[in-house]
């Protein structure tokens, strides 16, 4: 926190852990149902 | 082609627009600094999740209406986008959390209704892979669909019902303007996909109990007795 201003500094890890898993978790889930999708037809 | 394609395609477009502006573009947060740049993927993951439980009830009594399996996988493929956001959102919060209120977890209303949401329509999924009978599972899922629902108002509400930690409703009125725009283009890329995802599912769930329904699996019978042949 920087003194006086209130507010957070850095926490970028925080961020980039939260990005770095949405995508995964979008990406993976997209693939698993695409895949499984194709295989119904 | 089919349409879900493409609406996904855009959908990955815009969340990378919309998570590139938040990310690099807007201006940090006046109180969380860079932190709150999560806000970006947190709303939006949030936002969605909710619709695709509100989809979920819609399909759950459309399904007991017409007692169609069409609508029945509906209703599983929503409930399963729902989990997997639901999922997310609780993992994205715990991390948020943790620079901000200087803990991954607390009891906090929002957290702990949201945590009951996640256990109660994981809950559907598991009651619904435990029936065998296709007419029975229909009920089954969609009656446990509309009652774990009943959580979700609940959800929504609990920033206004209860003092919590937790931030108010996240809307143009309580996010400043240059943080709307990538927060909308973030919110409507992730509904895009999540809706691609949810028809791909529904084809999926559909066409297998299409399957099942049209080839039911037989019971055991018990083997023929056989008689010794006369020389």
């Amino acid at each position: 926190m920087t003194p006086g201003s209130g507010m957070i500094t850095g926490g970028w890890g925080f961020v980039w852990a939260v990005y770095g898993l949405t995508w995964t978790v979008v990406i993976v889930y997209l693939s698993v149902a695409w895949s499984l999708s194709r295989r119904s037809k | 082609m089919r349409w879900e394609l493409p609406l996904t395609a855009l959908g990955l477009l815009l969340l990378v627009v919309g998570h590139g502006i938040g990310l690099f573009v807007a201006p940090p947060e006046a109180m969380m600094g860079d932190v709150g740049r999560i806000l970006y993927a947190h709303v939006p993951t949030a936002w969605v999740a909710l619709v695709a439980y509100l989809a979920a009830f819609v399909a759950a009594v459309g399904s007991l209406w017409s007692g169609r399996f069409t609508w029945d996988a509906a209703v599983a493929a929503t409930v399963e986008v729902g989990v997997v956001l639901n999922g997310l959102l609780l993992a994205q919060g715990s991390i948020w959390a943790r620079p901000t209120w200087g803990v991954y977890w607390t009891w906090d209303p929002r957290l702990t209704t949201t945590a009951v949401m996640f256990v109660m329509f994981v809950g559907v999924l598991l009651l619904r892979s435990l029936v065998e009978v296709a007419e029975r599972r229909l009920t089954v899922t969609a009656v446990a669909g509309i009652v774990a629902f009943a959580n979700v108002p609940v959800v929504y509400f609990s920033v206004k019902w209860w003092r919590t930690l937790h931030q108010d409703f996240s809307s143009p009125e309580t996010v400043s303007s240059p943080m709307v725009t990538p927060l909308r283009i973030a919110a409507f890329g992730m509904l895009f996909v999540a809706i691609g995802i949810a028809v791909m599912r529904w084809r999926a769930i559909y066409a297998a109990v299409q399957r099942e329904t049209e080839s039911p699996a037989l019971p055991d019978m018990p083997a023929p007795l056989k008689l010794p042949e006369v020389p």
